[in-house]
């Protein structure tokens, strides 16, 4: 049971995105898109089916099981029918040719790195096996809640755990929960998997997505590798936490969009689980309504930029098809069952105005904001800095029908980063602990999207060898 | 000799330069590798989630108890709220058992470390059962 609980939401997500997307190439990169993608959506749906289960009084023992099973076998009937209707793609997907020898390298390390990461995931869960505080405070805590039977999970939302901040989303708790519904008992491994099931997707989604986008295998690995060799990335993995999660939605949203320019506004389907995995965003963690809002503002900017302004109403349409279905769940979780946030709850105008106006908070919140930015990756020196040597010697390359994704992930990364930087500025807590404890997590839910706006901008390593090979002297 | 003494000076700094960029370097790759090679240390929600299982099955699911320890150290702060660490690993480890961070209730759970035996505790708290590992069931009379 402990390895359904963890195929059958991958394999529900993977069905639904080929359903929707009624893709029929063989393309290996969009394959591994696919897995990520679907892993991640299937997550989010479960949890949904969960949490709406337990809504109804939970009726019928594991009754969430049969509404999977029923959604599988639809969605796998769906799979069969569409095949059969579709005409197989004559798309070619040519990467450059894998006999340069930087792809080589480059392949070495991200296995490498892969391995090490693994490696250092595991040792780090068997150390923690309960996960970090937020963890056995907040999610964990959550999910043996939702284990009760009948409507006393409503028991997790009482005053006397307010200190568990019963506010935040359920996409976490309830996937935990379920999990230990299918196995049977409170094991440390069900929220160590969901963890590590996140956190190595968000990596694989970055490496093939930036390979699909840019089709270049080289960039994806080097891609990927970046992400994987940062130890803080991995290690907020192991927390248990919802940062790395929401993490992987921001970039799903962004990848999605990526795709979509990329099939020049050809597949709406993009649209739909790109509204999808921001919804999931919303119930993955409340900075999401920051991240919906951002998104929004983002593509209405870029396509105002680049594009014809109706297409607006036309990719909004597509986007709310699929996100509406998860905020209505997610708004109805706030209206009636979670408390207040209590950032937001005690901001008055009496309180919130000195703030604003004090320059000091301005310095202190700037001046984190700098170093833990340098710290991002969590590198022996500035992942940022090298990223950036990287961007000199390499230089820019920026193709035309990628201009709008390149805007929509840009924009995003740096609403979103205002939005953090006045949450501080008016943060009702006292400054310095909330810094401490929260900015370098905060951070990391932009990391991956800021790499793959980054590797869709900076001209791939294949081209540069290409360029060295030219430069060097003909010996015959 | 103001050139020496410059000269002195200006080595003496690009030794403190060196010296402090070779201590950042080594520190930072040092604590990259420390925490690439960090393996099992003994976790206090591990201890305390063993130490209750007997307590946890002995309350019904749902029920409030309060809370009584003599172990403050490790403060955490959660929002506006600061407890001991022990309070919240307490709490996670009972859970779905509500545990209040009071005494005003009719059953009491007690944390103790090191285990308190025979001294009377509280005056209006009677010992239900001690599990022998630093937990107490209290009743209030």
């Amino acid at each position: 049971m402990f390895a359904v609980f963890a195929i059958a939401p991958v394999l529900m997500g993977v069905l639904l995105l080929d359903y929707l997307t009624r893709r029929t190439d063989r393309n290996p990169g969009f394959r591994v898109v696919t897995l990520c993608l679907g892993a991640g959506v299937g997550f989010g749906i479960c949890s949904l089916i969960y949490f709406i289960w337990a809504l109804l009084g939970k009726p019928l023992a594991h009754g969430f099981l049969f509404i999977e099973v029923g959604c599988l076998l639809g969605l796998t009937l769906g799979y069969i029918f569409t095949r059969r209707d579709c005409t197989v793609s004559t798309e070619s997907h040519h990467y450059p040719a894998p006999q340069s020898s930087i792809l080589w390298v480059l392949r070495c390390g991200f296995y490498v790195v892969l391995g090490f990461a693994l490696a250092r995931f595991s040792g780090l869960s068997l150390q923690n096996p309960h996960g970090y505080v937020d963890a056995w405070v907040i999610y964990n805590l959550r999910a043996k809640f939702l284990l009760q039977a009948n409507l006393s999970w409503h028991n997790a939302f009482s005053d006397l755990l307010a200190f568990s901040h019963p506010d935040y989303p359920l996409l976490i708790p309830a996937n935990v929960a379920r999990g230990w519904e299918y196995v049977g008992e409170n094991t440390v491994f069900v929220p160590i998997l969901i963890a590590m099931i996140f956190t190595f997707v968000t990596a694989g989604l970055l490496m093939s997505a930036v390979t699909v986008v840019r089709t270049s295998l080289a960039q994806g690995y080097l891609a990927g590798l970046v992400l994987l060799s940062g130890l803080s990335f991995i290690e907020i993995g192991t927390y248990q936490y919802a940062d790395v999660p929401f993490a992987f939605f921001c970039l799903a949203t962004i990848v999605l969009f990526a795709l979509y320019d990329s099939s020049s506004g050809a597949d709406k389907s993009f649209l739909v689980i790109a509204g999808l995995t921001a919804g999931f965003g919303t119930w993955a963690k409340n900075e999401g309504w920051l991240f919906l809002l951002s998104i929004a503002c983002a593509r209405f900017i870029s396509i105002a930029l680049y594009s014809h302004i109706k297409q607006v109403l036309r990719e909004g349409l597509f986007f709310a098809l699929g996100l509406v279905p998860v905020i209505v769940v997610v708004v109805y979780f706030k209206l009636y069952i979670a408390p207040a946030n209590d950032l937001v709850s005690s901001q008055q105008v009496q309180h919130v105005l000195p703030r604003l106006m004090d320059i000091s908070r301005y310095f202190q919140v700037g001046g984190q904001f700098l170093q833990q930015l340098m710290r991002l990756g969590d590198w022996p020196v500035p992942t940022l800095a090298l990223l950036f040597c990287n961007l000199i010697f390499l230089g820019l390359r920026v193709e035309e029908k990628q201009k709008q994704s390149i805007a929509t992930g840009a924009i995003t990364v740096v609403l979103i980063l205002i939005g953090y930087f006045f949450t501080y500025i008016v943060s009702p807590h006292p400054l310095s602990y909330h810094l401490d404890t929260s900015l370098s997590r905060v951070l990391q839910h932009l990391w991956p999207s800021l790499l793959f706006v980054y590797f869709l901008v900076v001209r791939v390593p294949d081209v540069a060898t290409e360029y060295i090979e030219r430069l060097k002297p003909k010996t015959a | 000799m103001t050139e020496s003494i410059s000269t002195e000076s200006r080595q003496t700094k690009n030794k403190t330069v060196k010296g402090k960029l070779q201590r950042s370097v080594n520190g930072s790759v040092g604590t990259y590798l420390n925490r690439l090679l960090m393996f099992a240390v003994r976790r206090e929600e591990l201890l305390a989630v063993r130490k209750m299982a007997e307590l946890k099955q002995a309350l019904a699911p749902g029920t409030t108890v309060g809370y009584l320890s003599n172990i403050v150290k490790d403060s955490i702060r959660i929002g506006w709220v600061e407890r001991p660490k022990a309070f919240y690993v307490t709490q996670y480890a009972l859970a779905p058992i509500i545990v209040d961070y009071s005494t005003d209730h009719s059953l009491v759970v007690g944390y103790f470390d090191p285990p308190l035996r025979s001294e009377v505790i509280d005056e209006r708290l009677d010992r239900i059962r001690d599990f022998d590992n630093g937990v107490v069931l209290f009743r209030k009379k």
